[in-house]
């Protein structure tokens, strides 16, 4: 029943009237459209409705039938329609040139490269063990870069000009090819040196030196435009690697300060702080002079953030946008941290509080000393302990009160107390601290030297 | 395949000459992966795909059919089901004489999706078109999700052709076809629209006489 069928099986965007495969959907369609438009259809669904109309003509045909072929014609023609403007629009093909792009440009790339590459190594073959004498120099290059016979060129490759015993043939160090010395480029030893190791530094020349200067041949070296221009391609590559844009400066700058200046900050507060509880380990001069550091680190801050607004930039551009992101960040960053920084109590204040400090110690220390004296009554003991009391009362508040001249006086009197030099020693400490601006090595310094006072203070008991 | 038709007549494998041939446009549609590749391949080929890959634009394969003294030539355009193809069928029905809409009878959606390639077949296709449902993968009866008989009243109401069929097995492939081939010439008789159409060398023309006289 079924015949064998051997035909190939065809897939693909096929045009339904000569099966060409259209390669995509839209091609497909406009292939239709172009190839097998609704012109030709209207006339092969015309000659139906001429041809119903003539078999009407000749058989008396109902009108129902010819109504029903304009019909039909007229519904393929709408169904064109459809296939015409059915569905979104897609972009049209993507093709990637990248590929093709890179094919063209590796061997270009590489060749510079190995050229390049060729021309370093022997400029550095040349730069060591390299001779004084400018004989042995000569043979020198010559040995490690094969010179063209000067026979063979007649004319300068670069100026066109003919050699004759004023105009001079030259040969390129390192290609060895021939030029005129007009046409010679002369490259600095140092900075041959700089391009062979980029981290060589070299004493920076007057900025003329790979001009066209004639210098002595021991320290230049002689080469065509061509090389010299491949030279510095890598050389600008190697600068342009390293160098970085002057914003970037800036801004690692102003980072460094906002880093130096937190600590300064969380330590002003720190000693206002205990300034108003009437602590006596920093004074008032500290905390000003901290404020005055903190001032101009600030000041020194807006100017910086100023500076980048100066840099050129163009309107509207990215990098305006940057420079006066970095000037906001600045002004924000100072109002947050140093403008909103407490004021510097008065010094009145300061005594009064440290004063009243004093008094509640006082208090303080009275009320134990007579609870003690209380208990120890019953004890028989109190003559020592009221004693006891008395002493430290009076040594807190020398300490409190004036902590640089309180000791001083003693300190003449027990010059040979091995604790009084210690603690003499640990104030000569805190005085450098406090001018060096180290607040928390005052403060273990302090502690330290209380410690001292404590132990000072039970020995002279003892005694 | 020229050949086939040019002489005016055809050897059968018996050595009998056929009289008559007649050339049937054939398109099916249905969402992707019901099945309308698998079922071409096994009525064209015999063969089956555990694997069929998903089908790109349209594919076109043709086979014949003998019924009776007629050799009944399918012209299969075998569309890509896929949403993002739907601008192409028109091109492919248009003209058809013939239809074969698939659904998955493990897929309501299919079977919705089926209904709508119906409906725009009736509005859009040639009046005349011979459509007929298949709802395939009846092998996978199990798990099925499109109760026959829904599918056999649907097919009904709209004067469908409907089988169940499975690419699979060959259940009903060659069946729906067979059915498609009996039902195409006496749709045909009265109609002017060239339902048969010759292949590309003849004229118009002649092509007129083929079957329906």
């Amino acid at each position: 029943m079924f015949s064998d069928n051997d035909s190939e099986i065809i897939e693909g965007f096929l045009c339904p009237i000569c099966r060409s495969d259209e390669k995509t959907a839209e091609d497909l369609l406009r292939h239709f459209e172009d190839e097998h438009s609704e012109e030709k259809d209207l006339i092969s669904t015309f000659r139906d409705v001429f041809k119903s109309a003539k078999k009407k003509i000749l058989n008396n045909l109902d009108e129902r039938e010819i109504s029903k072929a304009i019909e039909s014609s007229l519904s393929i023609n709408k169904s064109i329609i459809r296939v015409d403007f059915k569905g979104p629009q897609e972009i049209g093909i993507f093709k990637d040139h990248f590929e093709y792009f890179k094919a063209i440009r590796n061997p270009r790339l590489e060749r510079y490269a190995t050229e390049t590459n060729k021309l370093i190594i022997r400029l550095n073959k040349l730069l060591t063990n390299r001779p004084t004498d400018p004989q042995q120099i000569k043979q020198h290059e010559q040995n490690l870069v094969p010179w063209i016979d000067g026979k063979l060129v007649k004319l300068c490759p670069s100026c066109a000009k003919s050699f004759f015993f004023t105009r001079r043939q030259h040969h390129c160090r390192l290609c060895g090819a021939i030029m005129c010395n007009e046409c010679s480029h002369f490259l600095s030893i140092d900075e041959s040196m700089s391009i062979i190791n980029p981290s060589h530094e070299y004493p920076k020349p007057d900025s003329s030196q790979t001009d066209v200067i004639i210098k002595e041949p021991e320290d230049t070296i002689r080469m065509c435009e061509h090389c010299l221009h491949l030279l510095e391609t890598r050389k600008e590559m190697q600068d342009g690697r390293l160098a970085r844009p002057f914003i970037t400066k800036l801004y690692e700058r102003i980072e460094t300060l906002k880093k130096e200046v937190m600590p300064d900050i969380a330590m002003y507060e720190k000693i206002i702080k205990s300034l108003y509880k009437g602590d006596s380990v920093y004074t008032i001069a500290d905390a000003s002079a901290l404020r005055g550091k903190i001032g101009s680190i600030a000041e020194l801050l807006d100017d910086l953030s100023k500076k980048a607004l100066t840099l050129k930039a163009q309107q509207g551009s990215r990098e305006e946008a940057l420079h006066k992101s970095l000037r906001m960040g600045v002004i924000k960053f100072i109002k947050e941290y140093m403008l909103e920084l407490p004021q510097i109590p008065v010094e009145d204040e300061i005594k009064k509080i440290q004063q009243k400090r004093v008094m509640e110690l006082n208090q303080k220390i009275e009320r134990d000393r007579r609870l003690a004296q209380e208990a120890f009554e019953k004890y028989d003991l109190c003559g020592d302990i009221s004693y006891a009391a008395t002493s430290s009362k009076t040594g807190s508040a020398l300490r409190t009160v004036d902590n640089w001249s309180g000791y001083q006086e003693q300190n003449q009197t027990n010059a040979n107390d091995p604790l009084i030099i210690q603690i003499n020693i640990v104030k000569g400490y805190i005085k450098q601290a406090r001018e060096a601006m180290r607040f928390e090595e005052i403060e273990s310094l302090e502690a330290n030297l209380k410690e001292l006072q404590h132990e000072y203070w039970l020995k002279t008991q003892n005694n | 395949m020229a050949n086939n038709q040019r002489g005016g007549g055809i050897q059968r494998p018996n050595g009998a000459t056929q009289n008559k041939i007649c050339q049937f446009k054939l398109v099916l549609l249905g969402e992707s992966a019901v099945g309308k590749s698998s079922l071409v391949l096994r009525f064209v080929k015999g063969q089956f795909h555990e694997y069929q890959e998903s089908t790109i634009g349209a594919a076109f394969l043709t086979q014949t059919v003998h019924i009776e003294e007629t050799a009944v030539k399918f012209e299969i355009w075998d569309t890509a089901g896929q949403e993002r193809y739907h601008s192409l069928a028109p091109m492919y029905y248009r003209g058809a004489q013939a239809a074969i809409v698939v659904y998955d009878i493990q897929n309501q959606d299919s079977f919705v999706r089926a209904q709508t390639w119906v409906k725009e077949l009736q509005r859009q296709a040639s009046p005349n078109i011979v459509i007929a449902l298949a709802g395939n993968k009846a092998d996978l009866a199990a798990s099925r999700a499109v109760d026959y008989e829904e599918a056999k009243q649907y097919a009904d109401e709209n004067g469908l052709l409907f089988m169940e069929t499975s690419a699979k097995t060959a259940v009903n492939v060659n069946e729906i076809f067979l059915a498609i081939a009996k039902k195409l010439p006496k749709n045909e008789g009265t109609g002017p629209q060239q339902n048969i159409r010759p292949s590309g060398n003849e004229t118009n023309r002649t092509s007129g006489n083929c079957c329906s006289k």
